[in-house]
Protein backbone atom coordinates (compact mmCIF):
# COMPACT_ATOMS: atom_id res chain seq x y z
CA UNK A 1 0.00 0.00 0.00
CA UNK A 2 1.28 3.45 -0.83
CA UNK A 3 1.60 6.25 1.63
CA UNK A 4 -0.72 9.22 1.41
CA UNK A 5 0.30 11.42 -1.48
CA UNK A 6 -0.76 14.84 -2.53
CA UNK A 7 -2.81 15.15 -5.69
CA UNK A 8 -0.71 16.00 -8.71
CA UNK A 9 -1.78 19.19 -10.39
CA UNK A 10 -1.68 18.68 -14.12
CA UNK A 11 -1.97 21.17 -16.96
CA UNK A 12 -2.05 20.34 -20.63
CA UNK A 13 -1.37 21.97 -23.95
CA UNK A 14 -1.25 21.09 -27.62
CA UNK A 15 -4.53 19.21 -27.83
CA UNK A 16 -7.32 20.30 -30.11
CA UNK A 17 -10.69 20.49 -28.42
CA UNK A 18 -11.76 17.04 -29.47
CA UNK A 19 -8.68 15.36 -28.07
CA UNK A 20 -9.12 17.50 -25.03
CA UNK A 21 -12.64 16.21 -24.52
CA UNK A 22 -11.37 12.67 -24.90
CA UNK A 23 -8.57 13.41 -22.52
CA UNK A 24 -10.97 14.61 -19.89
CA UNK A 25 -13.01 11.46 -20.17
CA UNK A 26 -9.79 9.54 -19.96
CA UNK A 27 -8.73 11.40 -16.86
CA UNK A 28 -12.03 10.69 -15.20
CA UNK A 29 -10.92 7.07 -15.22
CA UNK A 30 -7.73 7.96 -13.47
CA UNK A 31 -8.27 8.35 -9.78
CA UNK A 32 -9.03 11.99 -9.08
CA UNK A 33 -6.81 11.74 -6.02
CA UNK A 34 -3.89 10.96 -8.28
CA UNK A 35 -4.22 13.91 -10.55
CA UNK A 36 -6.34 16.93 -11.21
CA UNK A 37 -6.45 19.41 -14.05
CA UNK A 38 -5.28 22.85 -13.14
CA UNK A 39 -4.13 25.95 -14.94
CA UNK A 40 -0.66 26.25 -16.30
CA UNK A 41 0.89 28.45 -13.66
CA UNK A 42 -0.22 26.26 -10.77
CA UNK A 43 0.68 22.90 -12.26
CA UNK A 44 3.20 20.40 -10.90
CA UNK A 45 3.29 18.48 -14.15
CA UNK A 46 2.35 19.31 -17.72
CA UNK A 47 0.93 17.00 -20.33
CA UNK A 48 1.85 18.07 -23.85
CA UNK A 49 0.72 16.52 -27.05
CA UNK A 50 3.36 17.30 -29.64
CA UNK A 51 1.89 15.68 -32.73
CA UNK A 52 1.04 18.87 -34.53
CA UNK A 53 3.03 21.36 -36.55
CA UNK A 54 4.12 23.38 -33.61
CA UNK A 55 4.18 20.72 -30.94
CA UNK A 56 7.89 20.82 -30.46
CA UNK A 57 7.80 24.55 -29.98
CA UNK A 58 5.05 24.27 -27.41
CA UNK A 59 7.23 21.78 -25.62
CA UNK A 60 10.31 23.95 -25.77
CA UNK A 61 8.36 27.05 -24.82
CA UNK A 62 6.91 25.29 -21.82
CA UNK A 63 10.37 24.14 -20.84
CA UNK A 64 11.60 27.72 -21.05
CA UNK A 65 8.82 28.98 -18.83
CA UNK A 66 9.02 26.17 -16.30
CA UNK A 67 12.54 24.80 -16.36
CA UNK A 68 12.04 22.50 -13.38
CA UNK A 69 8.68 21.01 -14.24
CA UNK A 70 8.27 17.37 -15.28
CA UNK A 71 6.61 17.14 -18.67
CA UNK A 72 4.65 14.16 -19.92
CA UNK A 73 4.81 14.22 -23.67
CA UNK A 74 2.56 12.20 -25.92
CA UNK A 75 3.61 11.45 -29.44
CA UNK A 76 3.24 8.82 -32.10
CA UNK A 77 6.79 9.26 -33.15
CA UNK A 78 10.07 8.06 -31.77
CA UNK A 79 11.19 9.19 -28.31
CA UNK A 80 12.60 12.63 -27.74
CA UNK A 81 15.94 13.97 -26.69
CA UNK A 82 17.34 12.88 -23.41
CA UNK A 83 15.80 15.39 -21.08
CA UNK A 84 15.57 13.82 -17.63
CA UNK A 85 12.44 15.84 -16.85
CA UNK A 86 10.61 14.77 -19.99
CA UNK A 87 8.59 11.59 -19.87
CA UNK A 88 7.50 10.29 -23.26
CA UNK A 89 4.31 8.28 -23.63
CA UNK A 90 3.67 6.71 -26.98
CA UNK A 91 0.26 7.07 -28.52
CA UNK A 92 -2.22 5.57 -28.30
CA UNK A 93 -1.90 6.32 -24.63
CA UNK A 94 -3.29 3.68 -22.35
CA UNK A 95 -4.28 4.11 -18.75
CA UNK A 96 -1.50 2.00 -17.34
CA UNK A 97 1.14 3.89 -19.30
CA UNK A 98 -0.33 7.22 -18.32
CA UNK A 99 -0.51 6.27 -14.66
CA UNK A 100 3.06 5.08 -14.78
CA UNK A 101 4.08 8.39 -16.33
CA UNK A 102 2.29 10.27 -13.57
CA UNK A 103 4.09 8.19 -11.00
CA UNK A 104 7.40 8.90 -12.67
CA UNK A 105 6.58 12.61 -12.76
CA UNK A 106 5.76 12.49 -9.09
CA UNK A 107 9.16 11.06 -8.33
CA UNK A 108 10.78 13.87 -10.28
CA UNK A 109 9.14 16.56 -8.20
CA UNK A 110 11.25 18.18 -5.52
CA UNK A 111 10.29 16.86 -2.07
CA UNK A 112 8.81 20.22 -1.15
CA UNK A 113 6.09 20.24 1.49
CA UNK A 114 3.12 20.18 -0.83
CA UNK A 115 -0.35 21.33 0.11
CA UNK A 116 -2.37 18.59 1.74
CA UNK A 117 -4.50 16.73 -0.67
CA UNK A 118 -8.15 16.91 0.24
CA UNK A 119 -8.50 13.16 0.54
CA UNK A 120 -5.00 12.34 1.61
CA UNK A 121 -6.08 10.57 4.77
CA UNK A 122 -8.30 8.21 2.89
CA UNK A 123 -5.79 7.62 0.15
CA UNK A 124 -5.09 3.98 -0.28
CA UNK A 125 -2.92 4.13 -3.35
CA UNK A 126 -4.67 5.82 -6.15
CA UNK A 127 -2.32 4.69 -8.85
CA UNK A 128 -2.80 1.07 -7.93
CA UNK A 129 -6.49 1.67 -8.40
CA UNK A 130 -5.84 3.24 -11.75
CA UNK A 131 -3.72 0.30 -12.73
CA UNK A 132 -6.51 -2.04 -11.94
CA UNK A 133 -8.78 -0.43 -14.51
CA UNK A 134 -8.61 -2.50 -17.69
CA UNK A 135 -6.47 -0.75 -20.24
CA UNK A 136 -8.95 -0.75 -23.07
CA UNK A 137 -10.12 2.82 -23.19
CA UNK A 138 -11.63 4.15 -26.39
CA UNK A 139 -9.37 7.08 -25.75
CA UNK A 140 -6.77 5.51 -28.01
CA UNK A 141 -8.95 6.26 -30.94
CA UNK A 142 -9.94 9.62 -29.68
CA UNK A 143 -6.35 10.68 -29.28
CA UNK A 144 -5.66 9.84 -32.84
CA UNK A 145 -8.60 11.54 -34.46
CA UNK A 146 -7.85 13.58 -37.50
CA UNK A 147 -11.03 15.62 -37.57
CA UNK A 148 -10.52 19.27 -38.44
CA UNK A 149 -9.23 21.32 -35.59
CA UNK A 150 -11.40 23.89 -33.95
CA UNK A 151 -10.23 27.42 -34.19
CA UNK A 152 -9.56 27.84 -30.50
CA UNK A 153 -7.02 25.06 -30.55
CA UNK A 154 -4.99 26.63 -33.35
CA UNK A 155 -1.36 25.90 -32.51
CA UNK A 156 -0.30 29.29 -33.82
CA UNK A 157 -2.64 30.90 -31.31
CA UNK A 158 -1.24 28.68 -28.58
CA UNK A 159 2.26 29.61 -29.58
CA UNK A 160 1.36 33.26 -29.55
CA UNK A 161 -0.07 32.91 -26.06
CA UNK A 162 3.08 31.18 -25.02
CA UNK A 163 5.20 33.95 -26.46
CA UNK A 164 3.06 36.47 -24.70
CA UNK A 165 3.52 34.79 -21.36
CA UNK A 166 7.24 34.44 -21.86
CA UNK A 167 7.32 38.08 -22.75
CA UNK A 168 5.84 39.36 -19.51
CA UNK A 169 9.44 39.39 -18.33
CA UNK A 170 10.09 42.01 -20.92
CA UNK A 171 6.90 43.99 -21.28
CA UNK A 172 5.28 43.53 -17.88
CA UNK A 173 1.54 43.14 -17.70
CA UNK A 174 0.26 46.69 -17.36
CA UNK A 175 -3.16 47.10 -18.93
CA UNK A 176 -3.79 49.89 -21.44
CA UNK A 177 -4.71 53.23 -19.94
CA UNK A 178 -6.72 56.13 -21.32
CA UNK A 179 -3.96 58.26 -22.79
CA UNK A 180 -6.11 61.37 -22.64
CA UNK A 181 -6.64 61.02 -18.91
CA UNK A 182 -3.74 62.94 -17.46
CA UNK A 183 -3.87 61.19 -14.12
CA UNK A 184 -4.19 57.67 -15.47
CA UNK A 185 -1.46 58.49 -17.91
CA UNK A 186 1.01 58.89 -15.09
CA UNK A 187 1.17 55.11 -14.86
CA UNK A 188 2.84 54.76 -18.25
CA UNK A 189 6.03 56.50 -17.22
CA UNK A 190 9.10 55.43 -15.31
CA UNK A 191 12.34 57.19 -14.50
CA UNK A 192 15.27 55.16 -15.86
CA UNK A 193 17.67 57.03 -13.58
CA UNK A 194 16.11 55.45 -10.53
CA UNK A 195 16.75 51.92 -11.74
CA UNK A 196 19.74 49.72 -12.41
CA UNK A 197 19.34 50.97 -15.96
CA UNK A 198 20.36 54.47 -14.90
CA UNK A 199 23.23 53.16 -12.82
CA UNK A 200 24.56 51.27 -15.82
CA UNK A 201 24.26 54.34 -18.02
CA UNK A 202 26.29 56.37 -15.52
CA UNK A 203 28.87 53.63 -15.08
CA UNK A 204 29.32 53.21 -18.82
CA UNK A 205 29.72 56.96 -19.31
CA UNK A 206 32.28 57.07 -16.52
CA UNK A 207 34.16 54.05 -17.89
CA UNK A 208 34.45 55.83 -21.22
CA UNK A 209 35.87 58.90 -19.50
CA UNK A 210 38.49 57.09 -17.51
CA UNK A 211 39.17 54.39 -20.13
CA UNK A 212 38.73 51.70 -17.53
CA UNK A 213 36.02 49.09 -16.95
CA UNK A 214 33.55 49.71 -14.13
CA UNK A 215 31.91 47.49 -11.58
CA UNK A 216 28.40 47.61 -10.15
CA UNK A 217 27.83 46.33 -6.62
CA UNK A 218 24.86 45.98 -4.35
CA UNK A 219 24.52 44.75 -0.79
CA UNK A 220 25.30 41.16 -1.77
CA UNK A 221 28.45 42.02 -3.69
CA UNK A 222 29.36 42.61 -7.30
CA UNK A 223 26.57 42.18 -9.82
CA UNK A 224 28.18 43.38 -13.05
CA UNK A 225 31.41 44.35 -14.72
CA UNK A 226 31.08 46.74 -17.64
CA UNK A 227 33.67 47.40 -20.29
CA UNK A 228 32.46 49.75 -23.02
CA UNK A 229 35.88 49.71 -24.67
CA UNK A 230 35.55 46.05 -25.62
CA UNK A 231 31.75 46.31 -25.75
CA UNK A 232 31.46 43.48 -23.21
CA UNK A 233 29.68 42.96 -19.91
CA UNK A 234 30.32 40.28 -17.32
CA UNK A 235 27.37 39.10 -15.32
CA UNK A 236 28.16 37.91 -11.81
CA UNK A 237 24.54 37.02 -11.06
CA UNK A 238 22.02 34.64 -12.54
CA UNK A 239 19.68 36.24 -15.04
CA UNK A 240 16.79 35.83 -12.61
CA UNK A 241 18.67 37.63 -9.84
CA UNK A 242 19.70 40.38 -12.20
CA UNK A 243 16.16 40.84 -13.42
CA UNK A 244 14.95 41.14 -9.85
CA UNK A 245 17.55 43.83 -9.26
CA UNK A 246 16.66 45.67 -12.46
CA UNK A 247 12.89 45.70 -12.01
CA UNK A 248 12.69 47.85 -8.90
CA UNK A 249 14.08 51.29 -8.16
CA UNK A 250 17.50 50.83 -6.60
CA UNK A 251 16.97 53.48 -3.88
CA UNK A 252 20.65 53.96 -3.29
CA UNK A 253 21.41 50.27 -2.72
CA UNK A 254 23.60 50.07 -5.79
CA UNK A 255 26.94 51.74 -6.34
CA UNK A 256 29.55 51.81 -9.01
CA UNK A 257 33.30 51.74 -8.74
CA UNK A 258 36.21 51.25 -11.01
CA UNK A 259 37.51 47.76 -11.63
CA UNK A 260 40.68 47.11 -9.65
CA UNK A 261 43.44 44.61 -10.37
CA UNK A 262 42.05 42.44 -7.57
CA UNK A 263 38.88 41.87 -9.62
CA UNK A 264 40.75 40.00 -12.33
CA UNK A 265 40.53 36.56 -10.72
CA UNK A 266 36.77 36.76 -10.37
CA UNK A 267 36.32 38.24 -13.83
CA UNK A 268 38.22 35.38 -15.41
CA UNK A 269 35.59 32.96 -14.20
CA UNK A 270 32.66 34.83 -15.74
CA UNK A 271 31.33 34.60 -19.24
CA UNK A 272 31.04 37.81 -21.18
CA UNK A 273 28.14 39.00 -23.28
CA UNK A 274 27.70 42.05 -25.46
CA UNK A 275 27.19 45.15 -23.33
CA UNK A 276 24.46 46.20 -25.73
CA UNK A 277 22.44 43.05 -25.01
CA UNK A 278 22.70 43.70 -21.28
CA UNK A 279 21.60 47.33 -21.66
CA UNK A 280 18.69 46.16 -23.78
CA UNK A 281 17.51 43.60 -21.22
CA UNK A 282 17.96 45.94 -18.27
CA UNK A 283 15.95 48.67 -20.01
CA UNK A 284 13.12 46.25 -20.77
CA UNK A 285 13.10 44.96 -17.21
CA UNK A 286 12.94 48.45 -15.74
CA UNK A 287 10.41 49.70 -18.26
CA UNK A 288 7.98 46.80 -17.83
CA UNK A 289 5.90 48.29 -20.59
CA UNK A 290 6.38 51.93 -19.62
CA UNK A 291 8.09 54.93 -21.21
CA UNK A 292 10.92 57.10 -19.94
CA UNK A 293 9.28 60.00 -18.16
CA UNK A 294 8.86 62.96 -20.45
CA UNK A 295 8.43 60.95 -23.66
CA UNK A 296 5.82 62.59 -25.84
CA UNK A 297 3.04 60.50 -27.25
CA UNK A 298 2.41 62.94 -30.07
CA UNK A 299 5.77 63.58 -31.64
CA UNK A 300 6.66 61.20 -34.46
CA UNK A 301 9.15 58.48 -33.63
CA UNK A 302 12.30 58.42 -35.71
CA UNK A 303 14.07 55.07 -35.80
CA UNK A 304 17.71 55.64 -36.79
CA UNK A 305 18.57 52.00 -37.01
CA UNK A 306 16.96 48.68 -36.26
CA UNK A 307 18.01 46.90 -33.10
CA UNK A 308 20.05 43.80 -33.88
CA UNK A 309 17.15 41.48 -33.24
CA UNK A 310 19.02 38.27 -33.99
CA UNK A 311 21.25 38.92 -30.99
CA UNK A 312 18.89 40.76 -28.64
CA UNK A 313 15.78 39.53 -26.88
CA UNK A 314 12.80 40.01 -29.22
CA UNK A 315 9.93 41.53 -27.24
CA UNK A 316 6.45 40.87 -28.64
CA UNK A 317 5.57 42.63 -31.89
CA UNK A 318 9.01 44.23 -32.06
CA UNK A 319 9.30 43.49 -35.76
CA UNK A 320 6.04 45.15 -36.70
CA UNK A 321 6.69 48.16 -34.52
CA UNK A 322 10.13 48.64 -36.05
CA UNK A 323 8.66 48.07 -39.50
CA UNK A 324 6.17 50.86 -38.93
CA UNK A 325 8.72 53.24 -37.45
CA UNK A 326 11.18 52.70 -40.26
CA UNK A 327 8.60 54.29 -42.53
CA UNK A 328 8.77 57.39 -40.36
CA UNK A 329 6.02 59.68 -39.29
CA UNK A 330 4.17 57.67 -36.65
CA UNK A 331 3.92 58.76 -33.04
CA UNK A 332 3.48 56.40 -30.12
CA UNK A 333 -0.26 56.89 -29.93
CA UNK A 334 -0.67 56.06 -33.64
CA UNK A 335 1.63 53.09 -33.33
CA UNK A 336 -0.65 51.49 -30.77
CA UNK A 337 -3.78 52.09 -32.79
CA UNK A 338 -2.33 51.28 -36.22
CA UNK A 339 -0.97 47.94 -35.08
CA UNK A 340 -3.82 47.17 -32.71
CA UNK A 341 -1.53 45.91 -29.97
CA UNK A 342 -1.26 46.60 -26.22
CA UNK A 343 0.37 49.89 -25.28
CA UNK A 344 2.95 48.10 -23.17
CA UNK A 345 4.42 46.36 -26.24
CA UNK A 346 5.01 49.67 -27.94
CA UNK A 347 6.27 51.46 -24.85
CA UNK A 348 8.65 48.65 -23.84
CA UNK A 349 10.12 48.48 -27.31
CA UNK A 350 10.52 52.24 -27.43
CA UNK A 351 12.25 52.28 -24.03
CA UNK A 352 14.70 49.57 -25.06
CA UNK A 353 15.49 51.26 -28.38
CA UNK A 354 15.88 54.54 -26.53
CA UNK A 355 18.36 52.98 -24.10
CA UNK A 356 20.53 51.97 -27.06
CA UNK A 357 20.16 55.37 -28.73
CA UNK A 358 18.30 53.95 -31.73
CA UNK A 359 15.25 56.21 -31.59
CA UNK A 360 14.38 59.80 -31.02
CA UNK A 361 11.27 61.91 -31.28
CA UNK A 362 10.91 64.42 -34.07
CA UNK A 363 11.00 67.97 -32.82
CA UNK A 364 7.36 68.74 -33.27
CA UNK A 365 4.10 67.06 -34.12
CA UNK A 366 3.72 69.13 -37.27
CA UNK A 367 6.60 67.20 -38.76
CA UNK A 368 4.28 64.24 -38.64
CA UNK A 369 2.18 64.88 -41.66
CA UNK A 370 5.17 65.92 -43.73
CA UNK A 371 7.20 62.90 -42.70
CA UNK A 372 4.39 60.61 -43.70
CA UNK A 373 4.16 62.01 -47.15
CA UNK A 374 7.89 61.59 -47.62
CA UNK A 375 7.83 58.04 -46.34
CA UNK A 376 5.08 57.14 -48.79
CA UNK A 377 7.26 58.34 -51.60
CA UNK A 378 10.40 56.61 -50.44
CA UNK A 379 8.96 53.23 -49.54
CA UNK A 380 6.03 51.55 -51.16
CA UNK A 381 3.18 52.54 -48.84
CA UNK A 382 0.94 50.02 -47.15
CA UNK A 383 -1.80 50.74 -49.62
CA UNK A 384 0.28 49.47 -52.52
CA UNK A 385 1.94 46.57 -50.83
CA UNK A 386 -0.89 45.31 -48.72
CA UNK A 387 -3.43 43.50 -50.86
CA UNK A 388 -1.36 40.51 -51.99
CA UNK A 389 0.34 40.38 -48.61
CA UNK A 390 -2.64 40.41 -46.32
CA UNK A 391 -2.82 37.24 -44.37
CA UNK A 392 0.61 36.07 -45.39
CA UNK A 393 2.10 37.17 -42.14
CA UNK A 394 -0.55 35.48 -40.12
CA UNK A 395 0.21 32.27 -41.88
CA UNK A 396 3.95 32.53 -41.69
CA UNK A 397 3.97 33.71 -38.12
CA UNK A 398 3.76 30.24 -36.64
CA UNK A 399 6.77 29.21 -38.57
CA UNK A 400 8.87 32.20 -37.74
CA UNK A 401 7.76 32.26 -34.14
CA UNK A 402 8.50 28.58 -33.95
CA UNK A 403 12.01 29.07 -35.20
CA UNK A 404 12.43 31.83 -32.67
CA UNK A 405 11.15 30.04 -29.62
CA UNK A 406 12.60 26.74 -30.69
CA UNK A 407 16.16 27.84 -30.87
CA UNK A 408 15.88 30.12 -27.91
CA UNK A 409 14.92 27.02 -25.97
CA UNK A 410 17.69 24.95 -27.45
CA UNK A 411 20.35 27.57 -26.92
CA UNK B 1 -2.85 28.89 -53.12
CA UNK B 2 -0.70 31.95 -52.81
CA UNK B 3 2.92 32.09 -53.71
CA UNK B 4 5.46 34.64 -52.57
CA UNK B 5 9.02 35.00 -53.61
CA UNK B 6 11.96 36.31 -51.62
CA UNK B 7 15.37 36.79 -53.19
CA UNK B 8 18.75 36.38 -51.49
CA UNK B 9 21.64 38.31 -53.02
CA UNK B 10 25.14 39.37 -52.11
CA UNK B 11 28.77 38.61 -52.83
CA UNK B 12 30.43 35.25 -53.27
CA UNK B 13 30.64 33.30 -50.04
CA UNK B 14 28.31 35.57 -48.08
CA UNK B 15 26.06 32.59 -47.33
CA UNK B 16 23.13 32.80 -49.77
CA UNK B 17 23.07 29.09 -50.54
CA UNK B 18 23.57 28.30 -46.86
CA UNK B 19 20.73 30.63 -45.80
CA UNK B 20 18.25 29.28 -48.33
CA UNK B 21 19.13 25.77 -47.20
CA UNK B 22 18.71 26.69 -43.52
CA UNK B 23 15.29 28.27 -43.95
CA UNK B 24 13.85 25.81 -46.45
CA UNK B 25 11.37 23.12 -45.44
CA UNK B 26 12.17 21.09 -48.51
CA UNK B 27 15.51 19.78 -49.70
CA UNK B 28 16.80 22.80 -51.59
CA UNK B 29 17.63 22.78 -55.24
CA UNK B 30 21.13 24.02 -55.77
CA UNK B 31 23.15 24.71 -58.82
CA UNK B 32 26.52 24.68 -57.16
CA UNK B 33 29.47 23.81 -59.31
CA UNK B 34 33.10 23.39 -58.48
CA UNK B 35 34.52 26.85 -58.29
CA UNK B 36 37.21 27.81 -60.73
CA UNK B 37 39.34 30.94 -60.70
CA UNK B 38 39.79 33.02 -57.58
CA UNK B 39 36.63 31.73 -55.88
CA UNK B 40 38.28 28.36 -55.33
CA UNK B 41 40.57 29.80 -52.71
CA UNK B 42 37.52 30.78 -50.76
CA UNK B 43 35.34 27.71 -50.99
CA UNK B 44 35.05 24.62 -53.17
CA UNK B 45 31.61 25.35 -54.65
CA UNK B 46 29.83 28.34 -56.04
CA UNK B 47 26.32 28.91 -57.31
CA UNK B 48 26.15 29.19 -61.08
CA UNK B 49 22.44 29.74 -61.70
CA UNK B 50 20.36 29.85 -58.55
CA UNK B 51 19.37 28.19 -55.30
CA UNK B 52 15.80 27.33 -54.60
CA UNK B 53 14.10 26.50 -51.33
CA UNK B 54 10.61 26.90 -49.93
CA UNK B 55 8.78 27.51 -46.70
CA UNK B 56 5.47 25.69 -46.71
CA UNK B 57 2.66 27.27 -44.78
CA UNK B 58 -0.14 25.37 -43.12
CA UNK B 59 -2.77 26.52 -45.64
CA UNK B 60 -0.75 25.21 -48.55
CA UNK B 61 0.72 28.49 -49.67
CA UNK B 62 4.41 28.76 -50.17
CA UNK B 63 7.17 31.25 -49.71
CA UNK B 64 9.73 30.59 -52.38
CA UNK B 65 13.30 31.40 -51.52
CA UNK B 66 15.69 32.13 -54.35
CA UNK B 67 19.43 32.48 -53.95
CA UNK B 68 21.28 34.32 -56.67
CA UNK B 69 24.83 33.56 -57.79
CA UNK B 70 27.29 35.94 -56.18
CA UNK B 71 29.71 36.09 -59.08
CA UNK B 72 29.17 39.08 -61.27
CA UNK B 73 29.65 37.09 -64.44
CA UNK B 74 26.27 35.54 -63.66
CA UNK B 75 24.59 38.87 -63.04
CA UNK B 76 22.14 38.30 -65.90
CA UNK B 77 20.43 35.90 -63.47
CA UNK B 78 19.78 38.67 -60.98
CA UNK B 79 17.13 40.36 -63.00
CA UNK B 80 15.51 37.10 -64.02
CA UNK B 81 15.34 35.94 -60.42
CA UNK B 82 13.91 39.15 -58.97
CA UNK B 83 10.96 39.04 -61.36
CA UNK B 84 7.79 38.85 -59.27
CA UNK B 85 9.67 38.96 -55.97
CA UNK B 86 8.30 40.74 -52.91
CA UNK B 87 11.53 41.40 -51.01
CA UNK B 88 15.30 41.28 -51.17
CA UNK B 89 17.59 39.92 -48.52
CA UNK B 90 21.13 41.10 -48.96
CA UNK B 91 23.82 39.07 -47.26
CA UNK B 92 27.25 40.64 -46.84
CA UNK B 93 30.34 38.82 -45.55
CA UNK B 94 31.87 41.03 -42.87
CA UNK B 95 35.18 39.19 -42.93
CA UNK B 96 36.27 39.69 -46.51
CA UNK B 97 37.26 42.52 -48.79
CA UNK B 98 35.56 45.84 -48.23
CA UNK B 99 32.09 44.94 -46.92
CA UNK B 100 30.68 48.46 -47.15
CA UNK B 101 31.78 48.72 -50.75
CA UNK B 102 30.03 45.42 -51.43
CA UNK B 103 26.93 46.80 -49.76
CA UNK B 104 27.02 49.88 -51.99
CA UNK B 105 27.52 47.74 -55.05
CA UNK B 106 24.61 45.39 -54.40
CA UNK B 107 22.28 48.19 -53.31
CA UNK B 108 23.06 49.82 -56.62
CA UNK B 109 22.64 46.66 -58.65
CA UNK B 110 19.23 45.92 -57.09
CA UNK B 111 18.08 49.49 -56.47
CA UNK B 112 15.18 49.33 -58.92
CA UNK B 113 13.83 46.21 -57.26
CA UNK B 114 14.41 47.51 -53.72
CA UNK B 115 12.54 50.75 -54.40
CA UNK B 116 9.53 48.75 -55.49
CA UNK B 117 9.72 46.26 -52.63
CA UNK B 118 11.84 46.14 -49.48
CA UNK B 119 15.29 45.09 -48.36
CA UNK B 120 16.89 43.70 -45.23
CA UNK B 121 20.61 43.25 -44.68
CA UNK B 122 22.17 40.21 -43.03
CA UNK B 123 25.77 40.73 -42.02
CA UNK B 124 27.46 37.33 -41.93
CA UNK B 125 30.78 36.05 -40.59
CA UNK B 126 30.70 38.58 -37.75
CA UNK B 127 32.27 35.86 -35.60
CA UNK B 128 35.34 36.22 -37.80
CA UNK B 129 35.36 40.02 -38.10
CA UNK B 130 33.50 42.40 -35.80
CA UNK B 131 34.12 45.51 -37.91
CA UNK B 132 32.53 47.25 -39.69
CA UNK B 133 29.73 47.57 -37.15
CA UNK B 134 26.03 47.39 -37.88
CA UNK B 135 25.80 51.14 -37.45
CA UNK B 136 28.46 51.58 -40.14
CA UNK B 137 26.13 49.65 -42.42
CA UNK B 138 23.17 51.83 -41.46
CA UNK B 139 25.21 54.96 -42.17
CA UNK B 140 26.06 53.61 -45.60
CA UNK B 141 22.38 52.95 -46.22
CA UNK B 142 21.54 56.48 -45.13
CA UNK B 143 24.15 57.89 -47.48
CA UNK B 144 22.73 55.85 -50.34
CA UNK B 145 19.25 57.19 -49.54
CA UNK B 146 17.64 53.95 -48.41
CA UNK B 147 16.69 55.16 -44.95
CA UNK B 148 16.24 52.90 -41.98
CA UNK B 149 16.48 49.27 -43.02
CA UNK B 150 16.71 46.09 -40.89
CA UNK B 151 20.39 45.25 -40.49
CA UNK B 152 21.02 42.14 -38.42
CA UNK B 153 24.00 40.08 -37.53
CA UNK B 154 23.26 36.74 -39.15
CA UNK B 155 24.89 33.38 -39.19
CA UNK B 156 23.58 31.95 -42.43
CA UNK B 157 23.82 28.45 -40.96
CA UNK B 158 21.30 29.30 -38.22
CA UNK B 159 17.66 28.88 -39.20
CA UNK B 160 16.56 31.21 -36.44
CA UNK B 161 18.71 34.06 -37.75
CA UNK B 162 17.51 33.63 -41.31
CA UNK B 163 13.86 33.42 -40.21
CA UNK B 164 14.19 36.60 -38.15
CA UNK B 165 15.57 38.40 -41.17
CA UNK B 166 12.66 37.18 -43.28
CA UNK B 167 10.22 38.27 -40.58
CA UNK B 168 11.84 41.71 -40.50
CA UNK B 169 11.63 42.28 -44.22
CA UNK B 170 7.97 41.20 -44.23
CA UNK B 171 7.29 43.64 -41.39
CA UNK B 172 8.79 46.41 -43.46
CA UNK B 173 6.59 45.62 -46.43
CA UNK B 174 3.45 45.79 -44.40
CA UNK B 175 3.64 46.12 -40.63
CA UNK B 176 -0.07 46.62 -40.31
CA UNK B 177 -1.12 43.54 -42.24
CA UNK B 178 1.20 41.26 -40.37
CA UNK B 179 -1.20 41.14 -37.43
N1 LIG C 1 32.06 31.42 -39.66
C1 LIG C 1 30.94 31.66 -40.31
N2 LIG C 1 30.67 30.99 -41.44
C2 LIG C 1 29.52 31.27 -42.08
C3 LIG C 1 28.60 32.22 -41.60
N3 LIG C 1 27.56 32.28 -42.47
C4 LIG C 1 27.83 31.39 -43.45
N4 LIG C 1 29.01 30.77 -43.22
C5 LIG C 1 29.73 29.81 -44.08
O1 LIG C 1 30.15 30.54 -45.22
C6 LIG C 1 30.02 29.77 -46.41
C7 LIG C 1 29.04 30.44 -47.36
O2 LIG C 1 28.96 29.69 -48.53
P1 LIG C 1 27.72 29.75 -49.54
O3 LIG C 1 26.45 29.64 -48.79
O4 LIG C 1 28.00 28.74 -50.60
O5 LIG C 1 27.88 31.20 -50.12
P2 LIG C 1 27.08 31.86 -51.34
O6 LIG C 1 26.69 33.21 -50.88
O7 LIG C 1 25.99 30.98 -51.79
O8 LIG C 1 28.23 31.99 -52.46
P3 LIG C 1 28.13 31.94 -54.08
O9 LIG C 1 27.08 30.98 -54.47
O10 LIG C 1 29.48 31.49 -54.51
O11 LIG C 1 27.86 33.33 -54.53
C8 LIG C 1 29.55 28.40 -45.95
O12 LIG C 1 30.66 27.58 -45.78
C9 LIG C 1 28.87 28.69 -44.61
O13 LIG C 1 28.91 27.59 -43.75
C10 LIG C 1 28.92 32.93 -40.40
O14 LIG C 1 28.18 33.80 -39.90
N5 LIG C 1 30.10 32.61 -39.80
MG1 LIG D 1 25.61 30.08 -53.54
Amino acid sequence: MMTAQPTLRLCHTGMDSRSLYAFEIFLSRVDSRACQITDETAADVAFIDIDNDLGRYLLEGHRLLYPGRPLIVSTQKAPLDNDPLTIPVTKPVGLAAFSAALEQARRLLPPAPVVEAPLAAADTGSLEDADSIPDEMPVEMLFNRTEPRLANADPVALLRQLEERLSTFYVGSMPDVDLDDLIARNAIYYTPDQFLQGEITRAVAHAREIHRPMRIDDASGTALYLDPQSGKALQARSTNALRALAQLPTRGTVKMSRVEPGDAVRMDTLESRPLEALEWDVALWASRGRLPRGTSLDHPVRLHSWPNLTRLAVPPEAMRIAGLWSRGGYNLRDTVSMLGIPQRYVFAFYSACHALGLVELAANPAALAAARIVSRQVVAGPAEAAPPMRGLFKRILGKLLGARLGEAAAG
Amino acid sequence: MSHYKIIFAGPVGAGKTTAVTAASDIPPVRTDAAASDEVRELKPNTTVAMDYGAMKLADGSTIHLYGTPGQQRFDFMWEILTEGGIALILLIDNSRGDPLKELRFYLGAFSGFIRKTAVAIGVTHVDLAAAPSLSDYQQELDRAGFGCVPVFEVDARARRDVCLLIEAVLSVIDPVASA
